[in-house]
């Protein structure tokens, strides 16, 4: 009797255990700035190694600043999330006289911060297809004074 | 000899470019910075692959972990070496937790290059490290 107490007891414990969220994707990227770091190793499918992107997102655009070379572009984004904890940012940017689009999946290890694999299929940055991945870092909220 | 007149002049002037092009702020108060830590792990290299923002008034700092949103604070003094050459001598946490370290900037643009990282005493061991990676002015 008293063993199957102690059962149920230790049964209860660790199902809450496994009922523990994981990380969650915010609902909507509209006011945030992020900053992506790039993969260090160099190949041709990484050309930006070892850069930090800094992109701010409105409403339905975003602007991407390459911090080390200064290099902005920008253009229209969609996000959603595609499962839980897995949100996917796709992206058509003007840079310069071209046209970049690309998607990015980003898999979060805390409400703020994780791993991305960036997919491109069109791109000043050639080849036209590539991917690599990194760390993304969604910065604290800066209040916009309207 | 001509060639080695041209040569030296070559040298000379490439070299003036190079020293010219880019130059370490005078002083840090009101600045921010983007910290990002090399890739590589290793026992000298604990906090690898992180970014860190510090910002800096005229004495201290504070310095956040964002892949965490951890902080700490302490104070600093910058040492204005040359032209694109700068030295930051920090003094973080009191007692047993005291840090004591220095972050050696070289410039590649105005707003960013590399640092050399180099730990006298610290709470993350070993004592004496060292380690590398860029950084970034934000503002």
């Amino acid at each position: 009797m008293k063993c199957n107490v102690l059962i149920i007891i230790v049964l209860f414990i660790f199902s809450k255990t496994s009922l523990a969220e994981g990380c969650q994707q915010p609902k909507s990227l509209n006011k945030s700035q992020l900053l992506f770091m790039m993969n260090e190793m160099y190949i041709p499918s990484n050309p930006n190694a070892g850069g930090i992107q800094q992109v701010n997102f409105t409403e339905k655009n975003l602007t991407a600043t390459e911090l080390r070379k200064g290099i902005t572009s920008q253009g229209a984004y969609q996000y959603r999330i595609i499962a839980s904890g897995v949100a996917l940012v796709e992206a058509q940017l003007i840079e310069g006289d071209d046209r970049a689009i690309f998607r990015m999946i980003l898999m979060c290890k805390n409400n703020f911060s994780g791993k991305y694999i960036f997919s491109q299929s069109q791109g000043v940055m050639k080849p036209d297809r590539r991917q690599n991945t990194g760390d993304y870092i969604i910065e604290p909220a800066i209040l916009l004074l309207n | 000899m001509k060639l080695l007149f041209s040569l030296f002049l070559f040298v000379c002037i490439v070299g003036q470019t190079a020293a010219e092009s880019c130059s370490m702020p005078k002083s840090f108060t009101g600045l921010t910075l983007l910290i990002r830590v090399d890739g590589n792990y290793s026992p000298e290299n604990p906090m690898a692959g992180t970014l860190q923002e510090m910002t800096f008034n005229r004495l201290n700092y504070k310095s956040t972990i964002m892949n965490t949103r951890e902080s700490v604070e302490g104070s600093y003094r910058y040492t204005h070496l040359d032209t694109n050459l700068g030295q930051l001598n920090m003094r973080e946490g009191v007692g047993d937790d005291l840090s004591l370290y220095t972050e050696t900037f070289v410039c590649e643009t105005n707003t960013t290059g590399y640092f050399i990282f180099s730990q006298t005493k610290g709470t993350i061991k070993p004592d004496v490290r060292q380690n590398t990676g860029i950084y970034v002015i934000r503002k």
